[in-house]
């Protein structure tokens, strides 16, 4: 008697059947086979022994990646330690891979079979999966295993979150919106609070500049020379300032109640925040084009860049493109106009708001929008293509158009293209190598430091043990201290590994070796050090 | 109104003027003039001398009228003087005003003036106004010198009329017109109710206008009949000699003659009939009248004769044969009728003429549809005889040869001398031609197995041929 | 700065090109101008795609074709097109329709057969594609997309496609197709080990096999054996070059049908591919068919 169960992995987590007893498990087969089809009798013959879900995504996706490769999880040896019967002579377990079964052999003793009637029986598991687990339905079976299938392949391909073109597309759209939203506003609060003080509409004619102001003065009758430097401080110039005071007082603007100057200056300061935040996205979507398009943005600037993405749909459609599309990107009612009347075509399309175009003189500007147009393309291709987006080469593109430029003005020779290119390759790569090697050191610190925490929690509770009897607040109160710098610390080496996985930032560099050089004399000098790195941290949070 | 007719331009009061040299007024524009400047002037200048002239055929003014050189002035003066007298008979240029000279310096009536103003005038818009502002007085002076010119123009216009104006030879000759067409309209009526009709209704008809004609008819065939059948070939016999003279050809001969003559009489009565002439009282009747006693009369004799005639008929049965010498005529020239015999047979063929015509009224249908319908298919028979003897005669008739002794020449037949040799393909004499066409159709076959493998040279843009959707062209396994 | 595009305005003298051969020599100048912006015809390809209307604004009309699913547009050419599942967006620059049906605008993908197998096979006229609304297909061989979304848009919300492809660039492609289609499963992993992704699919009804290797039956039939229903259906594209490149091409046909047979798949029709490609077949079959009841 021989008693077969059956191993099953599913995205929603591992299951085990347990088959009904039989002589021979040969004989399984024929009844199987007849059986699958059915989904009563397959009941009959398999039932549900333990069913273990994962726990989240992530560790759904590690147990993916070690099932695809072979190896025994966690929480796969949880799973069968706890459920399979102790007898392990007795108990067979079939599985559907010969190396995982074999894996499974080696750690945990129990047989394993692959192959024959287990094929069957996981064929028809598979089919009836979720009519076997209580609480799945077909559905959420199926919505598991998308989550998972992306995980794991964006996994497979190194799928950059950071690197993402949406966020670019999104931004730069939404910067355009607020622009408009923020000046009908601006002109709103114009129109409004100009009924109260219209003169100061002629004075002050940045939007931004007369919402702040707006709000400051509030009613313009308690305007006096005390509040001159709040103004200046707005205007930055004094002259303005004293020239608001005088209008002030003259004004022919009709009263306003309090009531409803509260209401204006609410919506003018909303107007306010809604600038800042403009300036805000606008860093934002500048850090953004950074990461995603390095090259690109060094190029022909952030702007007009993430325009071209936008305009695109995505950076791989705008590599896909060849130099002539990207030229007239943004002119296609001129271009199918000129195309349909025989007419002429345009020469520039968005490409026209980058420096260079403006710069060049009439007669040039056609040509070195192409030019341009060219070098816009091979470093969105870079971008697009390459492992690790940096910024040489689109610097060493930039020099070339500059020169380009200055040839077309002077007669300059620039220098051939090939020459500008081995240098920039040369450099890439340097920069490339060096970002690899910081990226295995911040592995590597990153393994010592959980080894070394480990090791500290691991004395400080030694410690505690043996100094309970000395001096009970002092310690307690060191080893919370150091408790609490080491998980400060332990959360830090957390978040860097993520942003090192992400971005290479060569600032937290430098941050990490001060560190590190810090972490050695703190088991020694405890006191003065803790203070200092607790100042540290309080700065670095 | 006359044609009118155009007064030669009066030079004479110009002429002098123009010999002269000397111009009313010379252009201002023109410091030399010229004889072609000076035309328009000359012309103006005649015209005025005309309106200031007192002749009264000048009194037309004629602003470009024609020259002519051919007719000089003194000529002119002379016949305007010499019309003036005598009046409108001779047919020469001269003016349709026929009045005498008013010796008034007045324009004549029927004159236009120079200025067409004068005459578009009207009784309303400018002129009404200017006719307002006249005094009414004035006004109906006006209105009663204008009915005065109104009577004096409707009278010269009444004595204009003719007879011809009148128009009345159109109206007669509508009439006519109409006349005929209405005739002709009764005709067409008669006509088409005619067929309306049906058969029965037809005879009834014709039996009411002239019942005589169907009898007629039907005697008119009677006698065509018998005449073709039995006294033809009778008097042919007599013709021949087989018959000898005597009373029984007499009789016959009579009864030929009668028989003709009536038969005769009969077709002209029809021919009447069709050209639609009246027949009453036509003596054509009278005679019609006349043969059928006459025929009658001989009726009797027949009725004797008759089983003789029988006989004869029998013995001698046709022209035809007897010309082929078939059969011998037997003479029977002991049944010779007599004299009295006539006279009883006249009774008894009385009554059967009688009998028969009542017969020939009942079955008058019927027999003549037989009758007809048997000598129609004679007819046809004969046509096609006829036509096949015909073609049969044709074909050898083309082939005619001038001269059987002609020297003939050799044919390519006998040069080549290829004998009993298949036709074989021009393609079969070159084995690379005919593998080259066996080429070109496998390809074309090819193409109807087997979809030509395309690139994507232009972007896709559809099927152009159309797309079938329940076509199934795989192939299936087992 | 691009040459003027005519020399009559420029030139008084003479008023026709053939004309200027003597004098001067802007021939080739002007010749150059023409060709000029040619390019940027072709160029709008990508995220937005060309919703140009066909044969410029023409009535079309659209109907069902034999297959469900699949859709066929009238107009001045007839072209194969799939509903949209994501409208307003095009996958690899293919056209799109949109057609008024009643109140509610419907968008329509052109389907070209140059670039998809599977369209190539429908309109060579195939008997069964066995892709209809609702099923799940496994898709081997997805490479980045393009086909994979047409059968997307067939399956419809309520079917899944399993889309398997191993290479990484066009994985990525693929990765964003699936991004915007909630009912494509994106797997980057090798066909050739299902055991490796098996955590990742559950029971398909159609396998669709485009993978282009000369052990590719094998593939198919390890994939089938694993996660394929009984009574399900393969269709399989096998192209004679990639498996055997010196033997003609019916008898590499012959003998994939023969290895299919070998394994418990039974191939039931075949079609080969022109005018769209050479030497490819497409072979459809039965995975372990049901018994026939015997009468």
């Amino acid at each position: 008697m021989v008693l077969l169960h059956v191993l099953f992995e599913h995205a929603a987590g591992y299951a085990l059947f347990a088959l009904k007893e039989v002589e021979e498990v040969a004989l399984l087969l024929p009844q199987v086979e007849q059986s699958v089809l059915n989904v009563g009798k397959f009941h009959s013959l398999v039932r549900l022994a333990a069913f273990a879900p994962f726990k989240s995504a992530q560790s759904a996706l590690d147990n993916v990646n070690a099932v695809s490769e072979g190896i025994l999880h966690e929480d796969l040896r949880l799973l069968l330690e706890t459920h399979m019967p102790a007898k392990k002579k007795k108990a067979l377990l079939g599985v559907s891979d010969a190396k995982i079964g074999a894996a499974i052999q080696e750690e945990l003793g129990y047989t394993c079979q692959t192959g024959g009637v287990v094929a069957e029986i996981m064929r028809g598991i598979r089919l009836h999966f979720h009519t076997l687990v209580k609480g799945l339905t077909a559905q959420s079976a199926s919505k598991a295993q998308l989550g998972l299938g992306h995980s794991y392949s964006r996994a497979k391909v190194k799928f950059n979150v950071n690197r993402v073109d949406n966020m670019i597309i999104q931004s730069i759209s939404l910067l355009d919106q607020l622009d408009k939203d923020i000046n009908t506003f601006s002109m709103r609060v114009r129109e409004w609070y100009g009924y109260h003080f219209p003169e100061l509409i002629k004075i002050v004619s940045d939007n931004y500049m007369y919402c702040r102001l707006a709000k400051r003065i509030g009613n313009r009758k308690e305007l006096a020379e005390e509040s001159l430097p709040g103004l200046e401080e707005i205007v930055m110039d004094s002259a303005k300032a004293q020239a608001i005071l005088d209008a002030s007082r003259s004004s022919m603007g009709m009263d306003i109640s309090p009531i409803d100057l509260i209401n204006i200056e609410s919506f003018s300061g909303r107007v306010i925040s809604l600038s800042e935040y403009r300036k805000g996205l606008q860093e934002y979507l500048r850090s953004k084009m950074g990461q995603v398009a390095p090259s690109l943005s060094a190029l022909i600037g952030e702007v007009v860049g993430a325009r071209l993405i936008s305009h695109a749909g995505s950076l791989t459609n705008l590599a896909k493109y060849p130099a002539s599309t990207v030229q007239i990107l943004g002119a296609e009612k001129a271009l199918f106009r000129a195309l349909k009347t025989r007419g002429n075509t345009p020469k520039y399309g968005l490409i026209f708001h980058s420096t260079f175009i403006g710069r060049a003189a009439a007669r040039n500007k056609g040509r070195i929008s192409r030019y341009l147009a060219n070098k816009c393309t091979i470093a969105s291709r870079i971008d697009c293509f390459s492992e690790v987006p940096t910024s040489v080469f689109g610097d060493k593109l930039r020099e070339q158009v500059e020169e380009r430029l200055a040839f077309y003005e002077t007669g300059e020779p620039p220098r051939k293209n090939l020459e500008v290119m081995k240098e920039a390759v040369a450099e890439a790569t340097e920069v490339v190598a060096e970002l690899k090697k910081r990226q295995e050191k911040e592995k590597k610190k990153a393994k010592k430091r959980k080894q070394r925490e480990k090791r500290q929690l691991e004395a400080l509770a030694a410690a505690a043990a043996e100094e309970e009897e000395n001096s009970l607040l002092d310690m307690t109160t060191e080893t919370e201290e150091l408790k609490t710098e080491l998980k400060k610390k332990k959360r830090k080496r957390e978040a860097t590994p993520e942003l090192e996985e992400n971005g290479l930032e060569a600032e937290a560099l430098p941050r990490k070796k001060h560190k590190a050089a810090i972490d050695e004399p703190v088991a020694s000098d405890k006191k003065k050090k803790k203070k200092k790195k607790g100042a540290q941290d309080e700065d670095e949070d | 109104m006359g044609r009118p007719r155009r007064a030669p331009v009066r030079r004479e009061p110009s002429k002098p003027e123009s010999d002269g040299g000397e111009e009313p007024e010379p252009p201002a524009t023109e410091i030399f003039p010229d004889e072609v400047d000076d035309f328009p002037e000359q012309q103006l200048a005649t015209v005025m001398g005309a309106l200031e002239s007192e002749e009264e055929a000048e009194s037309e003014e004629e602003v470009l009228g024609l020259q002519l050189p051919e007719e000089s002035s003194d000529d002119e003066e002379e016949k305007d003087e010499e019309d003036e007298g005598e009046g409108d008979e001779e047919l020469s240029m001269q003016s349709d005003l026929e009045e005498p000279d008013r010796g008034s310096r007045l324009p004549h009536e029927l004159s236009w003036g120079q200025r067409k103003q004068l005459y578009y005038d009207t009784d309303y818009g400018a002129d009404a106004h200017s006719k307002a502002k006249r005094s009414r007085e004035e006004v109906e002076a006006e209105e009663e010198e204008e009915e005065q010119e109104a009577q004096v123009i409707q009278k010269r216009l009444v004595q204009n009329l003719g007879e011809d104006d009148y128009g009345l030879d159109l109206v007669q000759g509508y009439i006519a017109e109409q006349q005929k067409a209405q005739g002709q309209d009764k005709g067409q009526k008669i006509a088409k109710d005619l067929q309306m009709l049906s058969k029965k209704e037809q005879l009834k008809l014709l039996r009411q206008e002239s019942p005589e004609l169907l009898q007629l008819i039907g005697d008119f065939e009677a006698k065509l009949a018998e005449l073709k059948d039995k006294l033809h070939p009778l008097i042919q016999m007599v013709k021949n000699g087989i018959i000898p003279q005597g009373k029984g050809s007499h009789y016959l001969e009579t009864k030929y003659h009668l028989y003709l003559n009536y038969c005769a009489n009969i077709s002209f009565y029809l021919v009447l009939k069709s050209k639609r002439m009246p027949v009453h009282r036509h003596p054509v009747i009278e005679r019609l009248v006349t043969y059928r006693n006459l025929i009658n009369d001989l009726s009797i004799v027949d009725q004797k004769l008759s089983a003789e005639i029988e006989l004869l008929l029998k013995e001698f049965p046709s022209e035809k044969e007897i010309a082929a010498g078939k059969k011998e005529p037997t003479l029977l020239l002991q049944r010779t009728a007599c004299k009295t015999k006539p006279k009883t047979l006249r009774e008894t063929s009385n009554g059967q003429a009688a009998a028969k015509e009542l017969t020939d009224d009942s079955d008058f249908d019927e027999e003549a549809a037989l009758k007809y319908y048997m000598e129609m298919e004679e007819k046809v028979k004969l046509k096609r005889k006829k036509r096949e003897r015909q073609n049969t005669i044709e074909e050898p008739v083309l082939e005619e040869e001038e001269d059987p002794n002609k020297k003939r020449g050799v044919t390519y037949q006998m040069v080549k001398n290829k004998g009993l040799a298949p036709k074989r393909k021009k393609a079969d004499r070159n084995p690379r031609v005919k593998h080259r066409e066996k080429f070109r159709r496998a390809k074309i076959r090819r193409k109807g197995q087997v979809r030509e493998v395309r690139r994507e040279e232009q972007r896709y843009g559809g099927e152009l041929s159309g797309i079938r959707a329940g076509v199934k062209k795989s192939r299936k396994l087992q | 700065m691009r040459p003027g595009f005519s020399p009559r305005g420029g030139r008084g003298g003479f008023g026709d090109r053939g004309g200027g051969r003597g004098g001067f020599g802007d021939r080739g100048g002007g010749r150059g101008g023409f060709g000029d912006r040619g390019g940027g015809r072709g160029g709008f390809r990508g995220g937005r795609g060309g919703s140009f209307g066909r044969g410029g604004g023409k009535k079309v009309t659209v109907e069902p074709h034999r297959h469900e699913g699949v859709f066929i547009c009238r107009g001045k050419e007839d072209a194969l097109v799939t509903k949209n599942l994501v409208p307003g967006e095009s996958v690899y620059g293919e056209k799109r329709i949109a057609v008024e049906d009643g109140e509610a605008k419907v968008e329509y993908r052109a389907w070209n057969p140059f670039r998809s197998k599977l369209a190539a096979a429908i309109l060579g006229g195939i008997d069964q594609i066995h892709i209809k609304p609702g099923v799940r297909v496994l898709y081997l061989g997805a490479a980045s997309g393009t086909t994979v979304s047409h059968v997307s848009d067939i399956v419809g919300p309520e079917g899944l496609v399993y889309a398997v492809e191993f290479s990484h660039r066009s994985g990525r492609d693929l990765i964003n197709v699936a991004k915007k289609r909630t009912n494509i499963i994106p797997v980057i992993e090798d066909a050739r080990h299902p055991h490796k992704y098996r955590m990742l699919i559950g029971m398909v009804d159609v396998i669709f096999a485009d993978v282009a290797q000369p052990d590719q039956s094998r593939i198919v039939a390890l994939n089938a054996h694993n996660f394929l229903k009984n009574g399900g259906h393969f269709v399989i594209s096998i192209k004679a070059n990639c498996i055997d490149s010196t033997a003609a091409p019916e008898a590499v046909f012959a003998a994939e049908v023969k290895k299919m047979q070998q394994e418990n798949m039974k191939p039931q029709e075949q079609l080969t591919l022109e005018p769209y490609e050479r030497d490819h077949a497409v072979v459809v079959g039965i995975y372990r068919p049901p018994p026939k009841a015997k009468k």
